[in-house]
């Protein structure tokens, strides 16, 4: 299996009717997704609304996807459209609700606190970046190197053995072991 | 379960020198631990691209599976056209729809009638009160009708089918410890705590309270 024929595979699943899979997609790009409508628009809260509806968009399209470009790109390019009409809607809107005066006092408004937006998932993202990175210090150089040529520079199993001058089989183990040794540390912090 | 987590990391890389040797989807699907593993694989990567979002929604997938699970399965033909969504579609608007819009008619008709009654049983001296009363209430009930029906509302509390729902360990010591500096820091420069003393503190951030 090559270069994003795991996509392909799960892809191929969904329109089967495999929904399993489409969560796998889904944890897979959700970050990707949320940053990227994060450039059109800033409140974190709309980006997830914003993002779930994208997803949703792109499942119920996923019937007509012929594998013409890579999956996250047709992903990109909802979610991008997504946020966009996100924007047009919201500037053709003038605020629509009204509320009696007595619900005023109690009333949260449409950007109120989401159920997420806890002290703890604030400081999640910063937790779980200063995690890993302690934990890839801690690591032998071997695996060290391993990991990042993998997950930060992007290198194939391949390249990686070709860099690092050693059997692509020592690639596979210094990158599961590097994986597995982050995890430690990762997994106390999620349950 | 090493050789089972070196699989997923091939897995994951899409690397595998045949297919025995790479974890198959099939057992991913079925192993919900297989997938917080898996999740926290691609997470590691997240991180290392700074690729995490600033802040996390850790219901996230569940909140859009437990939307999907409400469409209608997708499915390709054999010879690779796609049904007709259309009038599905529309079917399953209408069957999903009918109990709402009966509720909405039955709370319309309660409403009306309970207003009636009151009007009715109205002593007839009190004049201008119960004009008033039921201009009120006429107002709450165009609002009501006004009101779009929701049918993508996804209670906090409901339980979700399908998708990853990640708890923070609110135990962990580092967590913790940014807590209550957070909360101490806030508690500390906040101009506008109603009903706080100023030169009161918030001791700590308990777990377990």
């Amino acid at each position: 299996m090559g270069t994003n024929l795991l996509d392909a595979e799960l892809v191929k699943r969904v329109q089967a009717g495999d929904k399993a899979a489409f969560d796998i997609l889904v944890q897979k790009y959700q970050h990707k997704v949320v940053n990227l409508i994060n450039r059109f628009v800033s409140d974190q809260t709309e980006c997830y609304d914003i993002a779930q509806d994208a997803f949703i968009k792109a499942y119920r399209a996923i019937g007509n996807f012929r594998g013409d470009s890579q999956f996250y790109t047709w992903l990109y390019r909802i979610a991008a459209n997504t946020a966009k009409n996100y924007l047009a809607s919201r500037a053709r809107k003038s605020p629509s609700y009204s509320i009696d005066v007595d619900d005023a006092e109690h009333y949260e408004g449409e950007s109120g606190l989401k159920e997420y937006t806890t002290p703890e998932n604030l400081l999640l993202t910063e937790e779980i970046e200063k995690t890993v990175y302690q934990a890839i210090e801690n690591l032998p150089e071997d695996l060290k190197s391993a990991i990042t040529l993998r997950e930060i520079e992007g290198l194939s199993y391949e390249e990686i053995a070709e860099v690092m001058d050693c059997p692509i089989g020592t690639v596979r183990s210094r990158i599961f072991r590097a994986r597995d040794a982050i995890d430690k540390e990762l997994r106390p912090l999620l349950e | 379960m090493s050789e089972q987590q070196d699989k997923l990391s091939r897995l994951l890389d899409e690397f595998a020198d045949d297919e025995a040797s790479r974890l198959s989807l099939d057992e991913v699907e079925g192993d919900v631990n297989l997938q917080y593993r898996m999740r926290r694989y691609q997470m590691i990567g997240d991180a290392l691209r700074h690729e995490l979002p600033k802040q996390i929604d850790t219901d996230f997938s569940a909140k859009v599976m437990a939307q999907i699970n409400q469409i209608e399965d997708i499915r390709v033909s054999t010879d690779g056209t796609v049904p007709d969504s259309g009038n599905r579609q529309s079917l399953w608007s209408w069957s999903i729809m009918k109990p709402f819009a009966g509720l909405a008619v039955a709370a319309s008709v309660a409403i009306v009638s309970i207003t009636l009654w009151q009007t009715v049983s109205v002593p007839p001296d009190s004049g201008q009160a119960s004009e008033q009363v039921v201009s009120a209430d006429q107002q709450k009930i165009e609002r009501l009708a006004s009101q779009p029906i929701q049918t993508n509302v996804i209670p906090v509390n409901s339980s979700l089918n399908g998708g990853l729902r990640w708890k923070i360990n609110n135990n962990a010591p580092a967590l913790q410890q940014k807590l209550n500096a957070y909360l101490v820091n806030h508690t500390e420069y906040s101009n506008s705590m109603q009903g706080l003393i100023a030169q009161a503190r918030v001791a700590g951030y308990d777990a377990k309270q």
